[in-house]
């Protein structure tokens, strides 16, 4: 199956290339446009998915712009009268807050003693009145203890201490009058009307923006004896000046100050013994129910009188006299000093005779409702103006006792802190009502001061 | 419209000691406010349920009464409510001395 053999070689020839074609060129290849950029080769991105609807919170309220345009109009001249009436009002000028922190210390603010006192033996302040816009202080002196007729020639000082520079040895003012002064009270709104009443009974009206106006008393009837309280009360719609004295007998007169008319009203005589010797007033109060008032007559007995049902006293007298008695109320034992009714009781009033209590009574009832004992003897007490359970009392003390009525305790002491003692005694004070915390308080030497004084006290109830 | 709005607030605005104007709606969310966010969520709560005491108080002493216009004095501004039956407008003003 395999055989040798011998094959023949084959060849071919070579073509070599004998003609080149040489040609010069300058061959530019395709022009290569190269520019070099900066690249960020790493390419990222971020999302985030809201899964939830975004909710309708964010939007604002839907309204209709119309209705709220046509309010607009409609409400905004109001408004803006309500604005130019509120940016011009001086309603809260001098307004403070009734419990104001800052108002609980007690600041003794002036010391009232004229360098021209009246010349009167043992001088002391009498009677106090604030005016009724509680810008000036009236302050009568007299002089304690009168054997016989009053020969002398005392005064009364007006000091107004809203002024820029109060001189406190330099009263505003001075009326001088022919004889002690034993009572006071300012015109409850003419600023510059006082009423005065003197040892001997006189009883007169001055106007103190006016030197020679003394009232038209020279025709009318005086009193017979010591003018012991001056009160201007309103009876019916009517303004009156009543005046009590230690003739028994209490008048009533009305005042008309721009005419200058002074005329007598009524004659009381609250005397339920109606002798001919009758008893003295030493102090009276009317109460916030019409005509009715609690008389206190020489020897301590109380009397619940009334104006309006009064009876005639002397049929037989020329002249009319009332009976204004309704009962009594029982007696003190001793001269009553002060009568004040409660400013939110009608019919709870307190009573001072000269003793270390404070008596509170009822018009209804016979026997004192509370008793307060105190520690040192009592000439006078005020019910707070601002709280009605508390009594504020003061007499042979230099400081105020305050009192709640309910728990008979006593509540503070009033006296400015980091003074001395201003006056061992005190004899009178007076609130001042356009300012309740400034009370005026008349001491010993004829010194008249004001205090500032906290107008809320803490209670025992409060203290629970 | 909405300049009209605006008009109106500024008007109120430029008075004398205004600080602030607030608009809410019948439901006390605040539509219109000069005031920041969260004093305007603050005065719309409390001047709402205010004005809702007040018209009631009104209402039960008398039916036939209905609440017109509250001020409200504060030691430091006067403040100013005008309730309407879709709007409740406030204006707060400081007193001037």
């Amino acid at each position: 199956m395999f055989s040798e053999a011998t094959f023949a070689g084959e060849n071919f020839e070579s073509a070599a290339d004998t003609v080149k074609e040489v040609r010069d060129s300058g061959c530019q290849t395709v022009e290569i446009a190269v520019t070099t950029t900066l690249s960020q080769t790493a390419f990222r991105s971020t999302s985030e998915v809201q899964t939830e609807g975004i909710g309708s919170s964010a939007e604002a309220p839907a309204y209709d712009e119309r209705k709220l345009a046509e309010f607009l109009q409609r409400i905004s001249p109001p408004v803006i009268a309500e604005l130019d009436k509120a940016a011009k009002s001086k309603a809260f000028t001098n307004y403070q807050l009734g419990r104001n922190e800052s108002q609980d210390e007690v600041n003794q603010l002036y010391r009232l003693q004229s360098n021209h006192m009246p010349d009167l033996p043992n001088i002391q302040v009498s009677c106090l009145s604030w005016s009724c816009t509680g810008n000036v202080v009236a302050i009568g002196f007299a002089s304690p203890g009168h054997e016989g007729w009053c020969v002398h020639q005392s005064a009364v000082h007006f000091y107004n201490i809203s002024k820029h520079k109060l001189d406190v040895s330099k009263p505003d003012r001075v009326i001088d009058v022919n004889s002690c002064v034993s009572a006071l009270a300012m015109h409850p709104y003419e600023p510059s009307v006082v009423a005065l009443g003197t040892q001997f009974g006189e009883v007169q009206i001055w106007s103190t923006d006016k030197d020679e106006y003394e009232g038209s008393f020279q025709n009318s009837l005086h009193h017979k004896n010591r003018v012991t309280q001056i009160a201007w009360i309103t009876l019916g719609s009517q303004l009156h000046l009543i005046t009590s004295s230690l003739d028994g007998y209490l008048f009533s007169f009305k005042v008309i100050p721009t005419l200058r008319a002074v005329t007598l009203v009524e004659r009381y005589l609250p005397n339920s013994l109606d002798s001919v010797f009758a008893p003295g007033i030493t102090t009276f109060a009317f109460s916030r129910l019409p005509g009715i008032f609690v008389a206190a007559l020489e020897g301590g007995e109380l009397l619940h009188c009334s104006t309006y049902p009064a009876c005639d006293a002397r049929p037989r007298s020329a002249t009319t006299i009332r009976q204004p008695v309704l009962k009594s109320l029982g007696k003190e034992l001793g001269e009553v000093t002060c009568i004040e009714f409660s400013p939110y009781i009608d019919h709870l009033f307190i009573t001072i005779h000269v003793e270390d209590k404070i008596t509170i009574r009822s018009l209804n009832k016979g026997d004192p409702v509370r008793e307060i004992y105190t520690d040192f003897t009592m000439v006078g007490a005020h019910w707070s103006p601002a709280q009605g359970n508390v009594v504020i009392g003061w007499g042979g003390s230099s400081h105020l006792g305050v009192y709640h009525f309910k728990s008979a305790q006593r509540m503070a002491h009033i006296c400015p802190e980091g003074e001395r003692p201003s006056s061992p005694h005190i004899i009178c004070t007076a609130f001042n009502h356009k300012s309740p915390c400034l009370i005026a308080i008349g001491g010993e030497n004829a010194c008249v001061f004001v205090w500032e004084i906290p107008q809320y006290f803490q209670t025992p109830v409060d203290l629970i | 419209m909405t300049s009209e709005v605006d008009d109106t607030l500024k008007r109120i605005q430029s008075h004398k000691g205004v600080v602030g104007i607030i608009v809410i709606n019948s439901d006390g969310v605040p539509i219109k406010s000069t005031l920041d966010n969260t004093t305007t969520v603050q005065y719309a709560a409390l001047m709402t349920q205010l004005c809702d005491k007040s018209r009631s108080a009104i209402r039960d002493l008398d039916p036939t009464n209905d609440l017109t216009f509250l001020r409200l004095r504060s030691k430091k501004h006067e403040i100013m409510i005008a309730p309407d039956k879709d709007f409740i407008l406030i204006v707060i003003q400081a007193p001037t001395e």
